[in-house]
């Protein structure tokens, strides 16, 4: 088991001691909070059929999203329900569809895809046509392409088996007005045909050659590039689809259900979007173990771009396939995120019903967690590392080593830390503020906003006579919380919110931290 | 994970750079594993690798880093380029628009490592000479020009991949002799000889995580 942390670390607390009691509750209830944190990481086996059953009501709804996704998280899905499962959790069917109406969905996407496919390859095989699709590392030169065939070999392979004559008509019409250009099909298909002959080739899907998976990898990703093009093809976008087309082994499901995902990690693949990803990733190590990001400094590593695999891949490659699939999984089913309901309510269950500033980023997603556990898990093995090489290696080293629910317990407790951290570090900027020069600037936006004051206490459910707590909030200078001078057995409950909202609304309007 | 007796004299750090699908991969992994790995799977961000060699009777430790070739990733790999002592620029023979690409890889290679780092092209696949797409004799036009050193090499059957490395070493070996590259600054990509660290620095007091 991981080491247990059990100090939590804090900016430099402001000098007088006397700013220290401001947030009384919260101080005393640190160890509490903790054991809470603690408790609440937990793995369940994977979601099993009976359980997936009763999620759905009499017609073939999910009843509560929530819960499916919550028992995702806690332990993936059996291997025996995961293609019904992934296709609610991949977008393809919305989980409040009806059974009928799922019908209908799989038809029209079947359709689509198809159309898809071939109003690419139509485009292709029109200036092309001796161009060799049946070989998945065929692509084009300036002159031509690599490979070429006789053109009634491709004829064969345009014919796409349709279904519902009225959905492929509807889908014909999609996909002509999709946007096609000879050049980017022919970009993307010289990137793709270079990686898909390398893609997960030990896994008895793909192995061998002239394997016809590999055509569906191909196919899949230029179809891809059509629908996303300013995303278009990117290397690892190969390792995840072979994922999803494991799991399915349907080429049109596989594919909409990659498009689903892509959606919702494309920033990431974008060049500006991966530096970002790493910052974010190295802003939440240095927040959750700032003396392992300052070792990685000395070791001139501190850039984490070493990390770029895990965050692009979703750790695919630092898993074996199965327990990579459940990983998607997991991380797919946004549970637990900042901006989750649960990571509300984890946030809202730290700050005890008491006012705080929300400095947390809702960047950072549970990968994220995920990867500073890793690093937290192995901290002591990276300091006996002298130098940036090692540390790469080290880290490279544990590919294949990981204990993956080992991994989402530390991720999910350094959650809840980070959640109480942001709680905490709010009220000590909160002190720090009062008590610095930054006074002078408060003092001004308290006048400065006297009217808007009065109305956030009324609108926090305080009385006329809190707006005395105005005066005693400037005479008093932040010594202590402002009390309301004319109310004393009040409760500090509205007026500490209503200080929230003030600096929430205007701090940051005024200076930014 | 300590480093144990250090029996080098020197570290010197390298990188591989030129398009996806060069085989920059199985250039590295035929040097330090003296293998071929075929079906090896593309680069994402680097890949590291390492390999003591001998030059004119000194140890030195290779320290090698293989980076990702598509454009898109540029951005992340270029961080890599900083200090780096020789630099392995790759093409393909059989694929033209990989040696179109050079004078890009060229350009950033000059910019983000220092004057004195040894730029060695490699033109890779030379076990594929039915399919080549590129002369020797343009290639080595173009290495001149530059003042590049050149070699055709095949990650396949390890042809001239020793002689590779080697010579760059040998390169930037030789600047050290002749004083053109300067092992005080700090992005020479040369390391001598270090005692290991004790402790490390701001690793003493720092084994329980603070958060």
């Amino acid at each position: 088991m991981a080491t247990e942390y059990e100090v939590l670390s804090y900016p430099p607390p402001p000098d007088d001691s006397d700013l220290i009691p401001m947030c009384p509750v919260l101080l005393d209830n640190r160890a509490e909070i903790e054991q809470e944190a603690i408790s609440q990481s937990f793995r369940s086996p994977p979601l099993s059929k009976a359980n997936f059953d009763a999620m759905h009501d009499s017609e073939g709804r999910i009843v509560c999203d929530h819960a499916f996704r919550r028992a995702v998280f806690r332990g993936g899905i059996e291997e025996e329900i995961r293609q019904e499962a992934w296709r609610v959790l991949f977008g393809y069917f919305p989980s409040n569809t009806t059974a009928k109406e799922r019908e209908a969905l799989r038809t029209q996407k079947e359709c689509r895809y198809a159309a898809l496919k071939r109003r690419w390859r139509n485009v292709l095989l029109a200036k092309y046509p001796d161009f060799d699709l049946s070989r998945p590392d065929n692509y084009l030169f300036d002159t031509g392409p690599a490979y070429k065939c006789a053109p009634s070999a491709n004829v064969c392979q345009a014919a796409t088996s349709c279904c519902h004559s009225v959905a492929s008509m509807e889908a014909e019409i999609y996909a002509n007005r999709v946007p096609c250009h000879i050049e980017s099909v022919k970009e993307a298909l010289q990137y793709i045909s270079k990686d898909v002959p390398r893609t997960d080739r030990h896994y008895h899907l793909f192995k061998e050659d002239n394997n016809p998976n590999l055509l569906v990898l191909r196919d899949a990703l230029v179809t891809f590039t059509l629908l996303q093009p300013e995303v278009g093809y990117v290397q690892g976008m190969n390792d995840i689809f072979a994922r999803f087309f494991i799991v399915f082994q349907s080429e049109s499901t596989a594919f909409w259900c990659f498009v689903y995902y892509m959606t919702t990690v494309q920033r990431g693949f974008l060049a500006e979007g991966m530096l970002e990803r790493i910052k974010s990733l190295r802003m939440l190590l240095q927040c959750l173990d700032p003396d392992l990001t300052s070792y990685l400094y000395v070791c001139e590593v501190s850039e984490l771009i070493f990390c770029h695999k895990w965050l692009l891949l979703s750790f695919q490659r630092e898993f074996e396939i199965d327990d990579g699939i459940r990983l998607l999984e997991i991380l797919s089913s946004h549970h637990l995120e900042l901006d989750s309901f649960q990571g509300q309510r984890a946030r809202a269950q730290c700050s005890k019903n008491d006012s705080t500033l929300d400095l947390m980023s809702c960047e950072f997603g549970f990968d994220l967690f995920f990867a500073v556990a890793i690093f937290t898990l192995y901290r002591d093995k990276i300091f006996l590392c002298t130098d940036g090489s090692q540390v790469h290696q080290f880290i490279s080293r544990l590919s294949g080593q990981l204990q993956m629910d080992q991994v989402l317990m530390q991720a999910e407790r350094l959650f809840y830390r980070y959640c109480k951290k942001s709680v905490l570090d709010s009220f000590v900027l909160l002190a720090s503020l009062i008590k610095s020069e930054w006074f002078m600037w408060i003092d001004f936006i308290v006048c400065d906003i006297g009217a808007n004051f009065h109305h956030c206490l009324l609108s926090q459910g305080g009385t006329t006579h809190c707006a005395d707590g105005e005066a005693a909030y400037c005479s008093n200078r932040g010594a202590r919380w402002p009390k309301c001078g004319t109310c004393p057995g009040a409760s500090p409950g509205p007026y500490e919110s209503s200080i929230h909202n003030i600096l929430n609304g205007f701090s940051f309007r005024h200076f930014s931290f | 994970m300590a480093a144990g007796p250090y029996n080098y004299s020197y570290i010197f750090k390298y990188i591989i750079i030129g398009d996806m699908g060069v085989g920059k991969s199985c250039l590295l992994h035929q040097f330090t594993e003296k293998k071929f790995m075929a079906d090896c799977p593309h680069t994402i961000g680097v890949e590291f690798g390492t390999r003591i060699i001998e030059v004119s009777g000194q140890k030195i430790k290779l320290q090698i880093w293989d980076t990702a070739g598509q454009e898109r990733f540029r951005a992340v790999t270029r961080s890599y380029y900083r200090g780096a002592a020789g630099a392995l620029m790759v093409y393909d023979i059989t694929r033209r628009s990989t040696y179109n690409h050079l004078s890009s890889w060229l350009t950033d290679a000059r910019n983000l490592t220092n004057p004195n780092t040894v730029i060695f092209l490699i033109g890779n696949k030379s076990d594929l000479d039915a399919q080549r797409d590129v002369t020797y004799e343009e290639a080595k036009a173009f290495a001149d020009e530059n003042g590049l050193t050149f070699l055709e090499c095949s990650a396949k059957t390890g042809e001239n991949v020793e002689d590779a490395f080697l010579e760059t070493a040998r390169k930037i070996y030789q600047n050290i002799q002749d004083g053109s590259l300067d092992l005080n600054q700090a992005d020479s990509g040369v390391q001598p000889k270090q005692l290991p660290r004790t402790t490390p620095a701001g690793g003493g007091d720092a084994k329980q995580c603070n958060c």
